[in-house]
């Protein structure tokens, strides 16, 4: 009997990590990729999380058996912009946070890649 | 707290005119070029290499320096301290180096040294005054490690230059590098043959400017 294939992807809205810092933003994203899981995260973490969630990433490699890191991508409206929306836009992201973009985090282990070109995503998913 | 007190005494050595040695980070992502273009640098100013350089992707596995770099340019001088960093990846696998004919436990040895050389990459961002991110002008600049990258550099307010490297391959795409990027300077080279290496010279001065 053929085996059926199970893939999670779990939506991540802004409310859910808005009140987090830093670390409990990573834990939240990472617990659930060594679930196995796919997140679509609406907003994008700061550029120190980013590189921090890398950093945390590394660390775990070779401690989690199967474990070989994290795809990840960003599709933001920002790099479309002129001048006076781009102010408008960092004004909104003072108030609000950065709503308006779209954060994909994988297991490396499930998600191959992630071609970003630049406003379209494509997924590519490794065969087991 | 400490970001003042370092920003205190940059501007106090450049209002004294005092000439101080610029730390110059090299990052970017596995196999873009960064110790070759370092050692290229070395080599031009002080006949000597920074790293090795290989075909399997993280060679550089340990953040490597090379201090009193003296660059001269007509009447202009400045004097650097490179530092070459291993690639930043958010992926190890070890049997991607299996590929290259490695033996496992090498591979395995090798991807746990590259595990640690990325987060000591992602450390020495604290602790630089300007750098040059190295990516490969024939690869999709569009990759999230290299947003990811300077957009930490952008916050913490270091100067930039994108050396878009590689322009020695017929896939090479400078356009597509400065498209990706159109808020930075980028500058085509191949730190392989010495391709516009003059160019880059010139922009590294433009950059190092901006330090003081």
């Amino acid at each position: 009997m053929k085996k059926e294939k199970e893939l999670t992807i779990h939506f991540m809205p802004y409310s859910e990590i808005e009140n987090e810092d830093a670390t409990g933003r990573i834990k939240k994203i990472l617990s659930l990729i060594l679930e196995n899981k796919i997140i679509i995260i609406q907003g994008r973490l700061k550029a120190e999380e980013e590189s921090r969630l890398i950093g945390d990433t590394m660390a775990l490699i070779g401690h989690i058996q199967g474990f070989k890191g994290v795809e990840l991508a960003v599709v933001s409206s920002k790099e479309k912009m002129n001048f006076f929306q781009k102010v408008k836009h960092n004004v909104a992201k003072a108030l609000v946070g950065e709503q308006d973009a779209v954060t994909i985090v994988g297991p490396a282990n499930l998600v191959k890649d992630i071609k970003r070109n630049p406003q379209k995503l494509e997924l590519l998913l490794r065969n087991k | 707290m400490m970001g003042i007190i370092k920003n205190l005494t940059k501007k106090f050595f450049s209002l004294f005119g005092k000439k101080r040695e610029i730390k110059l980070g090299f990052y970017g992502p596995p196999n873009a070029g960064k110790t070759s273009l370092a050692n290229k640098i070395c080599q031009d100013w002080l006949g000597e290499d920074i790293g090795t350089v290989s075909k399997i992707p993280h060679e550089t596995r340990n953040v490597q320096f090379k201090e009193k770099v003296i660059i001269e340019k007509g009447n202009k001088k400045i004097e650097l301290k490179l530092i070459d960093t291993p690639g930043i990846a958010t992926k190890i696998d070890f049997e991607d180096f299996l590929k290259f004919g490695m033996k496992r436990t090498d591979a395995q040895k090798r991807a746990k040294e590259a595990t640690q050389g990325i987060i000591e990459s992602i450390k020495w961002l604290d602790d630089i005054d300007a750098v040059i991110v190295v990516l490969d002008s024939s690869l999709n600049p569009y990759s999230q490690v290299n947003i990811t990258i300077i957009g930490n550099l952008v916050a913490r307010k270091i100067p930039v230059l994108i050396v878009a490297n590689k322009i020695d391959l017929r896939k090479s795409d400078i356009k597509k590098v400065q498209a990706a990027f159109p808020e930075y300077d980028v500058i085509g080279i191949s730190a392989r043959t010495g391709e516009n290496i003059e160019g880059f010279y010139e922009s590294l001065f433009k950059l190092i400017k901006k330090t003081r």
